[in-house]
This record gives structure tokens, sequence and C-alpha cells, in this order.
């Protein structure tokens, strides 16, 4: 019978406070995506996800529904951020991208083209205004609802939508052009 | 290149296929454009690089081990340092509480009808018990919603 995140918070909150280390290694990926897709992979991303553990757990007996853990600490951490951010990501200067795709080819199991192609969207993203990298971030790789999304931005469902159409539409057209030769 | 009528409906999908992958189209629109991309090359390879690209981002998201590392680095130390927990105690939630509260509540408004039933709480006529108590030693009793809110604590701790 599988652990599930019900039966970890249970136990932390009846003080075995090592299971939550359990729920951080099953949940870290995605806030830590979210938080560097917000704020950028530097020092403030770092200091606003260890600050949404930290809150998490000093929190984790108000959590009503523990099936709703995930929105929850994206909440918080967005909450967070939306308190520190003072300034956009920073951006990939000029050959932008240069240190993602430097990074990214030491992911192992792909293929050069591809880990190019991913540093190059993941440097567009980026550049992307902030509202609308939350909405794609949290519709693309969380696969919130535009629901969701508006109650955990604080927008309206149409608001989340043309965000999110407006981000794609300026990814594709990013595509489009180095398609038509401005990339390889 | 096409012409006429058969253009304007490679715009009109092309404009669209965001909320069409999102499944924001109604039904008759979204079947009208999945029967022109069937149909047309054009608009299907434009279908094909949006999904391409909406894989991408995912790739693009997923946080490369050295990174989470050091954003996690410390934080195991901070959680073992942090104040232990303390649950919070929500009378709402406890079946036996509850019970004993929808007893008191009960009692009391037993109690407030006898105090004001026929003769509006006078004490000649009241119940012998009653009337006798309160003619010796008369007493303010708090109105039961008073009694409710003190025992329900007035909040849940915020």
């Amino acid at each position: 019978m599988p652990v599930t995140d019900r039966d970890l918070i249970a136990r932390v909150l009846a003080g075995e406070r090592e299971s939550f280390h359990e729920l951080v290694r099953r949940h870290e990926s995605p806030l830590w995506a979210t938080l560097r897709a917000t704020l950028g992979d530097g020092e403030d991303s770092r200091e606003v996800f260890q600050e949404t553990w930290l809150r998490a757990f000093a929190r984790l007996a108000s959590l009503r529904d523990p099936a709703r853990l995930r929105s929850w600490l994206l909440s918080i951490g967005l909450n967070l951020a939306r308190q520190l951010r003072r300034r956009p990501a920073p951006l990939p200067a000029e050959g932008a991208g240069i240190a993602d795709v430097a990074a990214a080819e030491e992911e192992p199991g792909t293929d050069l083209e591809r880990r190019e192609e991913v540093a190059r969207v993941r440097a567009a993203i980026a550049l992307l205004p902030p509202r609308q990298r939350e909405v794609l971030d949290l519709r693309v790789n969380h696969e919130l609802s535009h629901a969701e999304i508006a109650a955990l931005l604080s927008i309206s469902e149409e608001s989340s939508r043309a965000n999110y159409y407006q981000a794609l539409r300026r990814l594709r057209s990013l595509a489009g052009d180095e398609d038509d030769g401005g990339g390889r | 290149m096409k012409d006429g009528p058969a253009r304007s409906g490679c715009d009109r999908v092309q404009g669209r296929l965001e909320p069409l992958l999102d499944g924001a189209l109604d039904p008759l629109a979204a079947a009208r454009d999945r029967g022109h991309l069937e149909a047309c090359p054009a608009c299907a390879a434009e279908l094909a690089r949006l999904e391409r690209l909406l894989a991408t981002i995912r790739a693009a998201a997923a946080p490369r081990a050295a990174e989470l590392a050091l954003a996690r680095r410390g934080l195991a130390e901070r959680i073992a340092a942090a104040a232990p927990l303390r649950p919070r105690l929500r009378l709402a939630s406890s079946p036996a509480l509850r019970a004993v509260a929808t007893a008191a509540a009960a009692i009391l408004a037993l109690l407030a009808l006898e105090l004001v039933g026929p003769g509006m709480g006078e004490v000649g006529t009241m119940p012998g018990w009653i009337g006798e108590l309160l003619a010796r030693a008369p007493v303010e009793l708090p109105a039961p919603g008073d009694l409710l809110g003190d025992l329900w604590g007035g909040g849940n701790g915020g």
C-alpha cells in the first residue's frame, strides 16, 4: 500500500518530523520549476523555495485538504515570490540562453539539437512578461485549469486564458522566426 | 498558396490553435477546425509545431539536478531547527465535543423556553423550583446565544 501525502501529513502532525522530508522530495521539483519560471534561477528563487517549505511546515495543520497540497504549496510560493518580485527574472543577455545552452549540454540522454531547442525555449520564456510566464507554467507544467490558476493568482479566468494564449503565440512566433532563417 | 474561402479557413484555424488545443472552443467550432486540419497539411503542420512547442516547454521546466540540490541546501537543517508543530484543535471537527456542545445548547434552549414562556419570565408564572430560586437570589442569566458563543470559542484561530 503506497504511502499517500495524507499519511505523511498525519505523521508530521503527530510529531514525526522526518516524514516532512518525504513531502519535500515528492513536491520540490514542480515547486522549484515554478519559482524558477517566476523569479529566475538566482538567489531569490532559492530563498523563496526554502521559505515556502518552512512556512508549509509551520502551517501544515491549517491545510484542510491534503489532496490540495501541491496547489497549497504553489500558492505559498507564488505569494512569497510576489512579495519579493520587484524586478523581472534575470534576462538572458545577448546570445540569449548561452548559459542555458551550456547547462543543457550537461543533461544526459538527449541529442544536442533537442537540448539546444529546449534551451532556446527556456530563454524565450524568461523574456515573457511575468504574468504570462506564471500562467504558462501553471497551465502547461502543472496542468491546472484556468479556474484554478485564476484562484491562485487572484485574476479572472478570462485573464488566465488571455495570458496563456498570448504567451504561446509569442513563443510560436519566436520559433517561427528562427525557422524562417534566424534559427539553424 | 491558397486563395479565397480555403485561405480564410486557414487563417481562422491558425488564429485559434491555442484555444483549440486548450479545449476552450465550443464543440461545433472545434469540430469544424478539426475537419479543416484533417484536410489541410499546412494547418496540420502548424498544429504539430504547437504541440512540439508545448512538449519543449515541459522539457524546459524540468529542473536540473544540480540546480535543485543547490536550492535545497540547508533546508533539512532549517526544518529540524523549526519550532515544533502545534496541531490546531477545532471544536467542530471533534465528534465528542460537538455532541457535548449540542446537548448544552439543547438544555439552554429548554431553560430559556421555561423562562420566557407564558408570563414572559415573571417569577410567579415559572415552574416552582425556578421561581423559588430566582426569587431568593435573582441572577442575570446570559442569553443562550452568548453562552454558545463562549463555548465555541468565537473563531478558529485563523
